[in-house]
């Protein structure tokens, strides 16, 4: 299997600009301060940590993506990088924040259109990722993940598999997040901020100091790193998801237990090779002790300890850029010998004895392999394991060809409907009648997607089922759960400090439709968010490369949205349905008698370069390889005109040119109609082009398998 | 503790679970024996804070148990009971 290793890093952090700066502050700490962009009057908490340069200020309108391109010139400088030498670099950026950072506009429902694009991509989550990569001319796979603190790992994780699936040799995975007084509020309303520090897993902990920041590392194929000659700092062996499947806002030990102990499995390693703990410790009564726990069932069960490091500690909680910070902590200060320690460490909860701190004086070697763990709202879970960059290469797997078992689509005015695309098993699962009761009550998306999730496990099997609960759910969003953003953002108008409902806080984390699914329907395998109008395809083709590469042989793949959460529009917009669209992905071995197998994708970046005629086409013609498909199906909802009669112009073959509606559910809908087409033997093979305005472009090949 | 402090305080917590629609709450249950679980509780506070017009910091919510401990602290900041 290709390794994957680190070639360079990046950063702006609460300690300044640089790697240097982060490294060193990791010792040194720093005091909070009052936000610059929001008065604490109201609150009972007044510091944070910001995250600047003398030329990069909070408030800046461009603020996150002016961070972000600080990290990525410092992260390409150190791998040797220049702009546009490698046009097949993919781009994986976190952020649970950006946009919000000009909340009159992208938070004020009142606000309904904006003329610019320019305007539009400041307020967009994946705004910060669709400059670079058009600055950068990164033209290889993209997307943004959104599910909340462990948004960063998920990047990781999806980079890497881009690497090992050969897509591209190269990746820049980035997270960027800065302090928002929505989710100042938020975490306030929880009483998950500390008014003093940040004491991970220490007796005294009172919750965590908010802070901001932005975060580069490269990733690159181990061959094509030394073919070049670039350094290879550490070497990424392996990634491991779950979902809590338990509450939405405590974190389970089984289900961060589940998460190392994947990650471990990913990478070949046995418990007992883990040298140093990189923990999510965002110092809460409850948090600390469930990681713990869990360290101590996964890591150290002979009832021993296990070094463990905590930067949150010293560089407060960057949201979904903390796994990333974590990541590059976890690197840098292995090669540079100094693990910080624990903050508190002389007096730790007896409960979290199994955490042990570094202390100053260690040798290199034995600070990896490391695992570094991120844990989300709503119980998102995703671990990395980070390596020496000279560790053996991991063998190949053996792959899977994969099929689209069903789909299930739920919206408001048709209700839930399925259509099955292989032979109908008996199925003896029914789909839970009242499945909240373990959970807070659902906003509409949450229960449009609970509606066709438990469609789909209502068709299957038993056995199927329970595959399919450990294999997971994976969803794409372009409006997350805004509406509740919106209600806050009009409470903190009223009432600074006050009025902030911790529901609607917890309910508004992009990826919690997905965590209160997976709680309702226990649900523990991997939970992740994409964000952008494309982004329930991209949760299809994620899908479809776990499956592919044997991580799993069954999950469940979504696009979801609402209008009430889209709170602002360009003019030329289409409408948003009410809707959720859930796929089941499944192994065709564990299948039986599939009809539709996916032959075959190609994900195009959304740059003006990727979204060219020639370049749609070139996909095309990359998935015909020898035996071109009858149809071609081209959803034009993200080119001009011109692109599009170019498009046609090119294509020689009968071309139906669609438009889906605004939000992830409509060009997932297209997929199933597609997919309809060829179980009614309409035809035998189509490929068909997903774009949409501000995403990632996708093509898929799919085939019938029966005559 | 004033009577119309917990008869007020009895009608948010009763605005967060449908289950107790109606139902006399004693003053020793506490919110999880009525069902309400931790992120729910969180947003009841909210609602006494904004309601009554206070401000309860961590250290005093951290010792309320039943429903009678934090009608009790609402009367202590609003300086009665």
């Amino acid at each position: 299997m290709p390794q994957v290793v680190i070639t360079g890093i990046g950063c702006v952090s609460p300690f300044g600009n640089g790697l240097n700066a982060f490294i060193n502050g990791l010792h040194e700490g720093r005091d909070t301060e009052e936000p610059k962009t929001f008065s604490t009057e109201n609150y009972r908490i007044h510091g944070v940590y910001h995250a600047e340069t003398p030329d990069i200020r909070p408030g800046a309108r461009d603020f996150p993506h002016a961070l972000a391109l600080q990290a990525l010139t410092e992260a390409m400088d150190d791998a040797d990088v220049e702009r546009g030498r490698f046009p097949e670099c993919g781009l994986a950026l976190a952020s649970t924040s950006a946009g919000w950072h000009l909340p009159g506009e992208s938070l004020d429902p009142g606000r309904l259109s904006t003329a610019a694009e320019d305007d539009a991509v400041l307020l967009l989550k994946q705004g910060p990722g669709l400059v670079l990569a058009e600055e950068w001319r990164l033209d290889g796979p993209h997307c943004t993940t959104s599910s909340a603190c462990a948004a960063s790992t998920g990047a990781v994780a999806w980079a890497m598999e881009r690497i090992r699936r050969q897509e591209t040799p190269l990746m820049a995975v980035g997270a960027v997040d800065v302090l928002t007084e929505v989710v100042f509020a938020g975490f306030h309303s929880m009483r998950l901020l500390s008014p003093t520090t940040t004491r991970p897993f220490a007796s005294r902990r009172s919750g965590f100091v908010l802070a901001e920041g932005a975060a580069f590392v490269i990733l690159e194929e181990a061959e094509h790193a030394r073919k070049r000659g670039a350094t290879a700092l550490a070497a990424l062996t392996g990634w491991g998801g779950s979902s809590d499947a338990s509450h939405l806002t405590t974190p389970s030990a089984d289900g961060i237990a589940r998460s190392l102990r994947a990650a471990l499995t990913d990478g070949g390693r046995a418990a007992e090779d883990i040298r140093v703990y990189h923990a999510h410790g965002t110092a809460s009564a409850a948090s600390d002790i469930a990681e713990a726990d869990a360290v101590a069932k996964t890591l150290a069960p002979a009832g021993g300890s296990l070094r463990a490091t905590a930067i949150k500690g010293m560089c407060g909680h960057t949201e979904g850029a903390a796994g990333l910070f974590s990541v590059i902590a976890a690197v840098e200060c292995a090669r540079r010998d100094r693990l910080p320690p624990l903050r508190d460490a002389d007096q730790m909860d007896p409960r979290c004895a199994v955490l042990s701190s570094a202390t100053n004086e260690q040798s290199n070697s034995s600070a990896l392999p490391a695992l570094v763990h991120a844990s989300g709202f709503g119980g998102a879970n995703c671990t990395v394991l980070v390596d020496r960059p000279d560790v053996r290469q991991l063998e190949s797997r053996p792959g899977a060809r994969v099929v689209i078992r069903l789909a299930a689509q739920a919206d408001s005015v048709h209700g839930v409907r399925t259509t099955l695309f292989a032979p109908a098993a008996e199925p003896s699962t029914p789909p839970r009648v009242s499945p909240w009761e373990r959970t807070v009550a659902p906003d509409r998306v949450t229960e449009l997607l609970a509606e066709a999730t438990g469609a789909a496990l209502g068709s299957v099997t038993l056995d199927l089922a329970e595959r399919i609960r450990g294999g997971g759910l994976l969803t794409g969003t372009a409006f997350g759960g805004q509406a509740h953003h919106a209600r806050m953002h009009a409470a903190l108008g009223k009432a600074r400090g006050r009025g902030v409902d911790p529901l609607d806080f917890a309910r508004s984390t992009f990826n919690v439709p997905a965590s209160q699914c997976s709680i309702a329907y226990g649900i523990q395998g991997r939970v992740e968010s994409y964000i952008g109008g494309s982004a329930g395809v991209e949760a299809l083709l994620s899908a479809i490369d776990l499956v592919a590469a044997g991580r799993c042989d069954a999950l469940l793949a979504a696009g979801y949205d609402a209008p009430e959460n889209r709170l602002w529009r360009m003019a030329t917009e289409p409408a948003v349905p009410a809707a959720a669209t859930v796929l089941l992905v499944e192994a065709e071995s564990a299948a039986g008698a599939p009809a539709i197998e996916v032959a075959g994708h190609r994900r195009l970046a959304p740059t003006t370069r990727q979204r060219t005629a020639t370049a749609l086409h070139a996909a095309v013609l990359a998935l015909d390889e020898s035996d071109p498909v009858e149809e071609i199906w081209l959803d034009a909802s993200g080119l001009t005109p011109g692109q599009e009669e170019s498009f046609l112009g090119i294509e020689s073959r009968h071309c139906r040119v669609l438009r889906s509606l605004a939000g992830a559910a409509s060009p997932l809908d297209q997929h199933v109609a597609a997919m309809a087409r060829l179980l009614a033997g309409e035809a035998r093979a189509l490929t068909l082009v997903t774009t949409a305005p501000h995403a990632a472009s996708a093509a898929i090949r799919y085939q019938r398998t029966l005559p | 503790m004033k009577p119309e402090t917990y008869s007020t305080v009895c009608d948010l917590i009763r605005k967060h679970s449908q289950a107790l629609a109606g139902r006399d709450i004693e003053q020793s249950e506490t919110l999880s024996d009525l069902g309400i679980d931790s992120l729910e509780q969180l947003s009841l506070v909210v609602d006494v804070e904004n309601c009554f017009d206070v401000s309860i910091d961590d250290e005093e919510l951290a010792e309320v148990r039943t429903v009678k401990d934090l009608a009790e602290l609402v009367d202590r900041h609003r300086g009665k009971g």
